[in-house]
């Protein structure tokens, strides 16, 4: 495990360094890319079967559909475009950062906000991956505290090798080890 | 103590050793009540939604007494088979420190519990048991719902000690301290910090709305009660028809009728209140053993909670308005919400909570000084929020609930919709300068301090070490003020200050995680 890589990063004395001065960290570049593919595939596809529908000639709409559909058209490629330029422009806003003692998650396009989980408090760990993140080589780190489900601390679009070396440094951390 | 105690103490103390032979026991007869009425209350449960076709067809019901009675007493029949087979199928063992319960009819089960993973352990005597003098057993553990073992009837002594065993082996485990000895006598030593009178308790009822619990039980008769009104109305020959008529009386007299119903109805309601808060809190004490708190009330089913000291993760000082008139507090303490399953039991009986109803302003910081002793609640000067708060709400609440009002009422007469929406918009404003002035905060090296409310006011309290994740929150309106949200996260539930100097958000924060570099101690 590459380990000694990461002790390398951004150590914190006691007080010199504050949340507002640490140096974050990007995602993986592929994570907005592939939020733009999602959002793209997931309204072509609506799209294109909205359209199928009316112009295919075996089964016949009722004529409200097909004076209408357009207007839904409409309104999914403006949600699509919406998301994607979400994606865009809010995806590389979100920046994590780890010290010795507590791992933080930035993001917010228009409402800002910083999480900071000291590493002493948390339960447990996971990586979760879904199929597209796994076609992507991503993954997401969920680490939970006792603070509820609510709350849990969550850092999206990691390559899967951070994710893990970012697991392997909390669980080595000397604080989870105890009742926490 | 005089030696009669003591040699009743020593009895029991041979009865739990006793019980731990490791030999399957069984329960006294007695726990067959226990079971048929907790069968009729599952029962009762899971058929909630019949009660209102039983309402509806009350009427037709009504008339064939016979069948009623033939019915109701065949299901309590069954009810009884139920709970005799419950109990006959009921057995638990006691060992050196685990505790084996197997029980069930058609679905069995069988519970093997270590003293070790025994949270709380919590003595309930429900109205049937109190002749006899028994008592259930609650062991919870830290986990799930589903681990959650229970000995229906012991003894109440017996029951007492074996409480006492359970937490005394439980500390062993966890810590080797001390001789076994003064454990006990640690443990057994408990001081009552807090009775509440009858006098308390209705003050309680007074100020804090108790009617749910009757309104709840009520309900399926709602229908037949209002017939009965109606009928009691007719028969002392009052028309509420011409009571409440426009055309013939002045407006004035219409306000009046209007205003002594609302006023009666009041009466009843806050009657029903004080009963409530009387049927919950009867006989309040809460007492203090070496490392936990013990509430014990109840005026049918006597309930005891206990909560340990060190779990307690922050103390709310609630003051309704009437609260602030009397100068009444209820003070609660809250532990860790642990999973869902106390999410789903409603009011007091929720285990992460013990409330200490309408005490005193004094009495209530004695207990949170008792609670937390270095806390300083009663000397911080609290720092308000931003004023752009009220702006938020006057732009975001004020103004589009008065245009609303304008609008609606525009078209037909355009001087009372001016003058409605000028009143509306005047009235939200007060209330947003309102709820802005009992915002405010205040932090010392250990503690953080909050205030919020509205017509009342609460006071929070929470150690900082405690804190399990903290967020700073901002959006681009507030942003070029620099102010922020500072949100910060406990076991027990999330608190926020809004609009805070966004410098002072960062500074907290930074407090907090840096405390938690060098103060290891857990939170639990």
């Amino acid at each position: 495990m590459s380990n000694e890589i990461l002790s390398n990063q951004q150590v914190e004395l006691l007080g010199t360094c504050n949340v507002e001065d640490m140096k974050l960290q990007a995602l993986s570049p592929k994570y907005r890319t592939l939020n733009i593919s999602v959002s793209l595939v997931i309204g072509f596809v609506i799209i294109g079967i909205l359209v199928l529908l009316a112009v295919q000639p075996f089964i016949s709409m009722p004529d409200k559909y097909l004076s209408y559909y357009h207007i839904v058209v409409f309104a999914v490629v403006f949600l699509t475009l919406w998301s994607v330029l979400y994606s865009f422009f809010a995806d590389p806003k979100k920046q994590y950062a780890l010290r010795e003692f507590d791992v933080h998650f930035q993001s917010g396009l228009l409402f800002f906000r910083t999480v900071s989980q000291p590493i002493m408090r948390i339960q447990h760990i996971e990586i979760e991956r879904g199929p597209l993140e796994r076609s992507a080589g991503l993954a997401t780190l969920q680490v939970f505290s006792a603070g509820g489900a609510h709350h849990t601390f969550e850092i999206p679009g990691l390559t899967y090798e951070t994710a893990i070396e970012l697991r392997q440094f909390i669980l080595n951390h000397k604080d989870v080890s105890q009742d926490g | 103590m005089d030696n009669e105690e003591l040699s009743e103490i020593k009895v029991d103390k041979k009865q739990v050793a006793e019980l731990q032979n490791g030999e399957w026991n069984r329960l006294s007869p007695i726990s067959i009540i226990y079971f048929t009425v907790s069968s009729i209350f599952a029962f009762a449960n899971t058929l909630f939604y019949l009660i209102p076709v039983l309402a509806l067809n009350f009427n037709k019901i009504k008339e064939q007494p016979l069948i009623i009675v033939a019915v109701a007493s065949t299901v309590l029949l069954l009810f009884f088979v139920m709970g005799v087979m419950n109990y006959w199928f009921y057995r638990f063992r006691v060992g050196a420190n685990r505790i084996e319960i197997k029980q069930g009819v058609f679905k069995k089960s069988h519970i093997d519990l270590p003293f070790g993973r025994i949270q709380n352990v919590k003595l309930s005597q429900p109205l049937y048991y109190r002749f006899n003098n028994y008592s259930c057993i609650e062991l919870d553990t830290a986990g799930s719902a589903k681990q959650e073992a229970k000995i229906v009837a012991l003894k109440t002594h017996l029951a007492e000690q074996f409480r006492l065993k359970i937490l005394e082996t439980a500390n062993e485990l966890h810590a080797d301290e001390g001789g076994e000895g003064e454990v006990i006598d640690k443990a057994s030593n408990e001081v009552i910090l807090n009775r509440r009178s009858m006098r308390d308790l209705v003050i309680h009822g007074l100020t804090n709305n108790r009617i749910w619990i009757f309104l709840g039980a009520l309900a399926p008769f709602y229908n037949a009660i209002s017939d009965v009104l109606a009928q009691f109305f007719e028969s002392i020959g009052f028309d509420a028809e011409a009571y409440f008529s426009i055309e013939t009386q002045a407006w004035w007299e219409l306000g009046l009728h209007v205003l002594s119903v609302a006023m009666l109805i009041m009466l009843v309601v806050v009657l029903l209140s004080v009963v409530g808060a009387i049927l919950m809190f009867y006989k309040y004490t809460l007492s203090k053993t070496s490392d936990r708190y013990i509430r014990r009330s109840g005026l049918l089913t006597k309930h005891e909670v206990s909560m340990k000291l060190s779990r307690i993760q922050i103390m709310v000082q609630a003051q309704d308005w009437l609260d602030l008139i009397l100068g009444r507090v209820n003070l609660s303490f809250e532990q860790n919400t642990s999973g869902a399953a106390n999410a789903n039991k409603s009011g007091e009986h929720m285990a992460n909570k013990l409330l200490v109803p309408s005490v005193t302003v004094d009495e209530s910081l004695a207990l949170m000084q008792d609670a937390m002793p270095t806390q300083k609640l009663g000397e911080q000067t609290f720092k308000p929020i931003s004023k752009r708060y009220i702006l938020r709400s006057f732009l975001f609440i004020a103004l589009p609930v008065a245009a609303l009002v304008f609008i609606a009422m525009f078209q037909k007469e355009p001087m009372t919709a001016s003058v409605s929406a000028v009143v509306v918009l005047s009235i939200i404003t007060a209330l947003s300068v309102i709820r802005w002035k009992r915002w405010g905060y205040s932090y010392d090296n250990e503690y953080f301090y909050l205030r919020k409310g509205f017509l009342g006011v609460n006071y929070y309290c929470f150690p900082m070490h405690k804190v399990q994740q903290v967020q700073f929150k901002q959006n681009i309106f507030i942003r070029q003020y620099r102010l922020a949200t500072l949100k910060v996260v406990l076991a027990s539930g999330a608190k926020f200050v809004p609009y805070m100097p966004a410098k002072e958000v960062q500074s907290i924060i930074n407090r907090i995680l840096s405390q938690l570099v060098v103060d290891k101690r857990s939170w639990m």
